[in-house]
């Protein structure tokens, strides 16, 4: 018999100190819980770490040294992503359940990944289209402060059937993405859906900056929720990745419409 | 280096200015009191289960008898 079973057959621990309400889910201290304040100031931090890991990298690309740390940081910062969020998959359920609580470990490395990230694909459109970068940002504000309008104002409703429609969505994307790239490790080329700039390129474009955006929705009412029922500190930070990942999303998508858009010309 | 549309950039500083300031404020109470609303409380209700379990002192159980005639 396992400890585990022993323990549900004869009865947990009787310790009043192990039962008493040091436990409860609701955190009693208030410098424990979470507040709308601290969560944003979270995520102004982090946008910030972004922003400079993404003109670091901007500014030193050519430099291997450079280079070799890019890599490094975008893979941590994808890997404590799904370490703090989990990976979901299709009839099968969690394959890594979301951790919530490593997310104040593991914030600034997903911001520093996601900002060389940024930092590569915006030069790389720059490049390409001259001006694009900031009207891609500018873009992003844009659509972020209209939803957070609309969700504050009660105009946007986010219940249950929603949060599950766009995370059935978002799955599906990022495995459709995920395909992607194991396709392109074998040599095969981007489909013309994601790289062509036809009349269907570009309305899948649009849809999945409309997921993206309905994706920070969800973030706000997150955040919202959280701070209403007290929930821990780290759920501040929690949100703060959640909104800044989604941003970054929102950004890397608007921008790849945009780069369509500007090919038709 | 940078360019782009000089009336999206403007609205773009705008929005930052409107999506921090308005990021800080509380939803409304129509938002906030709906019967509809999606629940996250799970993300923390997990968590602390879990660190609830590590605090359970694993060892094997054993039967106490009170009777000491046995």
């Amino acid at each position: 018999m396992s400890n585990h079973s022993a323990l549900n057959t004869f009865g947990k621990s009787g310790n009043p100190a192990i039962r008493s309400s040091a436990f409860n889910i609701r955190s009693n201290d208030s410098s424990d819980r979470m507040t709308l304040d601290g969560a944003v100031n979270k995520t102004a931090v982090m946008l910030a770490v972004l922003v400079s890991t993404a003109i670091f990298s901007w500014v030193f690309t050519s430099n291997p040294i450079v280079q070799l740390i890019s890599f490094i940081s975008i893979f941590a910062g994808y890997v404590s992503m799904f370490a703090t969020f989990g990976f979901y998959f299709f009839f099968i359920g969690w394959i890594v359940k979301p951790r919530p609580y490593l997310a104040p470990k593991l914030w600034l490395i997903v911001a520093a990944g996601q900002g060389f990230l940024v930092g590569q694909i915006s030069l790389f459109a720059e490049t390409m289209y001259p001006g694009i970068v900031l009207e891609a940002v500018s873009l992003t504000f844009c659509v972020a402060a209209s939803l957070l309008l609309a969700y504050k104002s009660g105009l946007i409703k986010p219940t249950q059937n929603f949060v599950l429609m766009v995370f059935a969505a978002t799955v599906g994307i990022l495995l459709f993405y995920l395909s992607l790239w194991i396709f392109s490790l074998f040599g095969f080329g981007l489909p013309n859906i994601i790289s062509g700039n036809s009349n269907t390129a570009i309305g899948f474009s649009l849809f999945v900056v409309a997921m993206a955006a309905f994706n920070l929705v969800i973030d706000f009412d997150i955040i919202e929720q959280s701070a209403d029922e007290g929930a821990p500190k780290y759920m501040e930070y929690f949100g703060s990745m959640a909104l800044t990942i989604t941003l970054v999303w929102l950004y890397i998508e608007i921008l790849r419409l945009l780069m369509k858009l500007n090919s038709r010309r | 280096m940078f360019s782009g549309n000089p009336y999206i950039l403007i609205l773009g500083g705008i929005s930052i200015l409107i999506f921090f300031t308005f990021l800080r404020t509380r939803a409304s109470k129509k938002q906030m009191n709906r019967n509809n609303r999606a629940d996250y409380s799970w993300y923390w209700f997990k968590s602390k289960e879990k660190k609830k379990e590590e605090n359970i002192i694993d060892g094997i159980a054993e039967e106490v008898k009170d009777d000491k005639n046995e």
